[in-house]
């Protein structure tokens, strides 16, 4: 019984904080290789989404956690190191996702401008604080929702 | 029958407001509606030993409100407000009356309680209410308006968990949300009395609210 003493103590306490927050951090090391098709100098720019977000009936592919620019390439292999702050319990696995800003607008793609590859990776496998994925971006023009493999 | 009907309809209103008496001089009619306790509810700063608890509903905010006068117009309040059962504000507060004269009253208040909204947008904190009231009572009918503005500590935590440490920050949030309201009560006798009003809340600023209205009924004594 006096163990329940301290229930409207903490009931008080966990309901002192507007956001209570968990993050995880995770170091990315990303392999990025671009298909020979493709040009391979321009703007790197990155995503890193949830590989899967919500629950039940509204649970869908993809929520994004950051997004970030990966530096200029001028080479079709890089390798970027990024430490990534993943929001614990609100989604599942790790997809990363890429394409390559030949034209230097900012944009993946536009009219007259279909010549910039992208290219996703998922993986569920999180287990410790560091991560190695291979990303290649040798697909034209497509966005990360049409990438997810499902 | 109709006539039956309008009979009953008079001699209902008849109990419910007594016949005024001859004209009152100023000093009676100023303790005349400063008798009729439903105007403590709207204009705040009750006499001592006055008391009034007032309930206003309506969209979407509802309120349950009480005061007693415990000295010179000075009134200790307690509040409970929510906005559609989800967003809840338990207050404790003190009233005073700055102005209290035959046709006007302006009164201040301070609140002290707690924000606790639930759902999507969550907001959990203290907040401090200021709140100023001005009434105007004119022989049974008091105008009135509200200007308040409230402030909201919002207090959040942040755990960074990585391979050598666990770092947890704390990081504490301003939140504003400045109040309007403009109505009339009315006193049906001196301890019952109803209110009606529009209220212009401006949550979470600069995001636009939408008006809300409400109906009041208040009770009190002393």
């Amino acid at each position: 019984m006096r163990k329940l003493g301290f229930l409207p103590v903490l009931l008080v306490l966990s309901g002192c904080y507007n956001v209570d927050e968990g993050l995880y951090a995770l170091d990315l090391s990303l392999d990025i290789s671009i298909d020979p098709v493709f040009s391979d100098t321009g703007r790197l720019h990155l995503q890193a989404h949830h590989a899967w977000f919500g629950e039940a009936e509204l649970r869908h592919p993809l929520g994004l956690i950051e997004a970030w620019e990966g530096g200029e390439l001028s080479a079709s292999h890089a390798v970027i190191e990024h430490t990534l702050l993943v929001p614990l319990g609100l989604g599942e696995g790790l997809a990363v996702f890429g394409f390559m800003d030949v034209d230097g607008d900012g944009v993946h793609c536009a009219v007259g401008q279909d010549g910039e590859p992208s290219g996703i990776v998922v993986t569920t496998e999180l287990d410790g604080h560091s991560l190695a994925l291979d990303l290649l971006l040798d697909s034209a023009c497509l966005g990360p929702e049409a990438l997810h493999p499902r | 029958m109709m006539f039956a009907r309008v009979s009953v309809l008079g001699f209902a209103l008849l109990l419910l407001c007594p016949p005024v008496s001859a004209a009152p001089s100023p000093q009676e009619t100023h303790q005349r509606t400063a008798s009729r306790r439903v105007f403590d509810g709207i204009g705040g700063g009750p006499p001592k030993g006055a008391w009034t608890v007032g309930v206003q509903g309506g969209y979407p905010w509802q309120t349950v409100r009480g005061l007693v006068g415990v000295g010179k117009r000075m009134a200790p309040i307690a509040e409970l407000e929510t906005a559609l059962f989800r967003r809840w504000r338990p207050s404790l507060g003190l009233s005073m009356a700055w102005v209290d004269v035959p046709r006007f009253r302006l009164s201040g208040e301070v609140l002290l309680g707690w924000l606790i909204q639930t759902g999507a947008v969550k907001r959990l904190g203290p907040q401090g209410i200021l709140r100023m009231r001005f009434s105007a009572p004119l022989g049974r009918i008091a105008p009135y308006l509200v200007l308040g503005t409230r402030h909201a500590l919002l207090l959040d935590r942040r755990t960074v968990v990585s391979s050598s440490a666990s770092v947890t920050t704390l990081e504490a949030r301003h939140n504003w949300t400045g109040w309007a309201t403009l109505g009339a009560a009315f006193a049906i006798n001196d301890m019952l009395g109803l209110d009606v009003g529009m209220d212009w809340p401006w949550v979470d600023a600069p995001t636009i609210s939408i008006p809300g209205f409400h109906l009041g009924i208040w009770i009190g004594g002393g």
